[in-house]
């Protein structure tokens, strides 16, 4: 027989489907990152005008904004899953929605100083 | 009486179908219901109590994991005067808003939580002894209430936390909240049974391991158990144990 689900579902209370999701969307985005940093750095063997080449494209307004991206999804998923370590083994259970609220505010505020330093 | 109009936005299999019915300002979401049952005799939904006692009226109301019969409609109506239903998700469908809950029912009959109800173990008061006498059942061990007791002996079997959890959306062989909370309630008063068995059941990675600590399920439950908060305690007591042994 058929199941309707489905965990990407956007709405602020309560707020644990938002935490879930967008845990799973930068853990993704990580993993997918991780890929894409292992070719990036196989530029390094076609020699130093290739990385030259490479380094000028990653100074573009569109990849710093991707670089704000990835800032704020390891920030995130790092200071989430410092949450989750702590709920999973009983502590901090009674502050479990503050400790969610706390990551995304911390994760948001580093990455806007992140990208003033970038820019 | 007051009466409104009411539009029921109902997901029937493969689309949405409205419903318009006409029920008492202080009707109740399963009220509006049953009155759009009376136009299509074919709607499919579950329900029986009526008051929060049988758990089979759970859907989704307006995206929210609900009892119908307990949802007054002035709560969840919107200003265009509709009500958006759909079925519990993570379930095998049946057709319309009616799930089938036969899986969920056969992990809970694995695990055996014995059922009482709460005024007869949550009572300062209590009386074991007449308690035993009353059901025959001299071997027990029924300890004095623990501070952890909580209330899961109340749960209703609803379904309503297996339908709020992201993870049970994702994997298809995941215990579910119920069941887990379920596990840490009869670890927590096992009555002379090995428990071990009950442990294996949900000690792998498509049972205990599995939870995110969405803390969804806690939110949606209408009897006030706190599944999460049990599957987490549960997690810390069987690594207590495994790092002991």
């Amino acid at each position: 027989m058929k199941r309707r689900s489905r965990w990407f579902e956007f709405h602020l209370h309560p707020a644990g489907m938002l935490a879930f999701m967008i845990h799973r969307l930068t853990g993704i985005g990580l993993v997918v990152y991780l890929y894409l940093h292992l070719w990036i750095l196989n530029t390094l063997r076609q020699g130093s005008q290739a990385w030259d080449t490479f380094l000028q494209m990653m100074r573009s307004p569109m990849v710093l904004l991707l670089d704000a991206v990835l800032l704020f999804g390891i920030l995130f998923h790092g200071l989430n899953g410092l949450r989750l370590s702590l709920v999973g083994l009983g502590i901090g259970l009674r502050w479990q929605k503050w400790l969610f609220w706390g990551s995304l505010g911390v994760a948001v505020c580093l990455t806007i100083c992140g990208i003033w330093i970038m820019v | 009486m007051k009466f409104i109009s009411v539009r029921l936005h109902i997901w029937r299999n493969t689309h949405w179908e409205d419903f318009t019915v006409q029920v008492s300002s202080e009707a109740y979401v399963l009220d509006a219901l049953e009155a759009a049952s009376e136009q299509d005799k074919s709607l499919l939904f579950r329900h029986a109590c009526h008051h929060a006692s049988c758990g089979s009226c759970g859907l989704r109301i307006n995206g929210r994991e609900r009892l119908a019969c307990i949802t007054p409609v002035k709560d969840v109506i919107n200003t265009l005067g509709m009500i958006r239903l759909e079925p519990l998700r993570n379930f095998p469908l049946i057709g319309d808003l009616l799930v089938d809950f036969k899986p969920f029912m056969q992990q809970l009959d694995r695990i055996d939580l014995p059922l009482r109800r709460s005024a007869e173990l949550l009572s300062k008061e209590i009386n074991i002894d007449s308690f035993k006498r009353v059901f025959n059942k001299a071997a027990l061990d029924i300890p004095e209430i623990s501070p952890g007791f909580n209330r899961l002996e109340n749960c209703i079997e609803c379904g309503l936390c297996v339908s709020a959890c992201p993870i049970a959306g994702t994997d298809i062989l995941y215990s579910g909240p119920a069941c887990l909370a379920a596990v840490g309630r009869v670890l927590s008063e096992p009555r002379h049974r090995s428990v071990m068995d009950i442990i294996e059941l949900v000690d792998n990675e498509h049972g205990l391991w599995r939870c995110h600590a969405a803390f969804e399920c806690s939110e949606v439950c209408p009897a006030g158990v706190d599944p999460a908060r049990e599957i987490l305690a549960l997690r810390s007591h069987i690594l207590r144990n495994n790092f002991k042994s």
